[in-house]
């Protein structure tokens, strides 16, 4: 692959943001592949492939998913991203939004997800007395669902890369640069959860 | 743009991975979830993501 340069690499994903940002059916394909080049950029191994799925005929709660093609992604230090994300667009008086119904990021040794380290989960829970958004860690507390706001994507990476040391492709300050400034775009559209489960209103 | 899937397809795949992971019904998961008793979500929060495909009124997620 050609050297990443920075000043070329962020232009296309704020293009690619864009589109996200207009809340039409492009955003699905537009997203898959920011999620594809931040993880080519960095810590995914260069056979690792993301998909965007649907079903036929259907609609869920849910439009469109984005999970790794063939199961947890395969990471450049030999480990494994299991990454699920369900994806919608919600009419609003200001438009259209696209929006994330649930998500998780567990990072684990195996593929099978037996010896998983830590995970990032935003599900919401009908009953659940656990937060939405939460991370757990494997060890003594692993039963623990410390609250916590819902964490950029580049966060996750960044920690992989940082604190676990997974390699990357891309020299660190060329990640560092396009992570700081995709992670800036997404919270300038990001809408907050509350970190509980829903309330039924009408109990 | 992507890929699709059939209900048959995620069906199949939310029953085999129930079964792998926890012994379970697909059916029995999501009622489980749905009442709060699943001990831990997290374990199969992609399971839990993948149903999001599915219409609210699928019969897998019918009362068991």
């Amino acid at each position: 692959m050609p050297p990443f340069d920075p000043a070329s690499e962020l232009p296309s994903l704020r293009k690619l943001t864009s589109v996200c940002n207009q809340g039409k059916p492009a955003a699905f394909g537009a997203f898959n592949k920011v999620l594809a080049k931040l993880l080519h950029l960095t810590i995914m191994k260069p056979d690792g492939h993301l998909t965007l799925q649907g079903l036929e005929g259907g609609r869920g709660r849910a439009q469109k998913l984005i999970r790794g093609s063939k199961g947890p992604i395969p990471l450049r230090d030999g480990r494994f991203l299991r990454l699920t994300i369900s994806l919608y667009i919600e009419p609003t008086e200001k438009g259209p939004r696209f929006k994330t119904w649930q998500s998780s990021f567990q990072y684990q040794k195996d593929f099978d997800g037996k010896d998983w380290i830590f995970r990032y989960d935003y599900l919401r829970a009908p009953e659940g007395s656990y937060p939405s958004a939460h991370v757990q860690v494997r060890g003594q507390h692993e039963r623990i669902h410390f609250p916590t706001m819902r964490v950029p994507f580049e966060a996750i990476i960044r920690c992989l890369a940082n604190d676990f040391n997974v390699p990357c492709h891309a020299p660190k300050e060329v990640w560092r640069y396009i992570l700081h400034h995709t992670e800036l775009d997404f919270l300038a559209i990001h809408h907050p959860p509350i970190s509980c489960p829903p309330i039924d209103e009408t109990e | 743009m992507g890929v699709t899937l059939t209900r048959r397809e995620i069906v199949e795949e939310l029953e085999r991975e129930c079964q792998r992971r926890l012994g379970m019904s697909a059916a029995e998961l999501f009622r489980r979830y749905r009442e709060g008793l699943l001990a831990e979500p997290g374990a199969v929060a992609d399971l839990l993501i993948l149903a999001d495909l599915l219409p609210e009124d699928d019969e897998i997620f019918a009362p068991v």
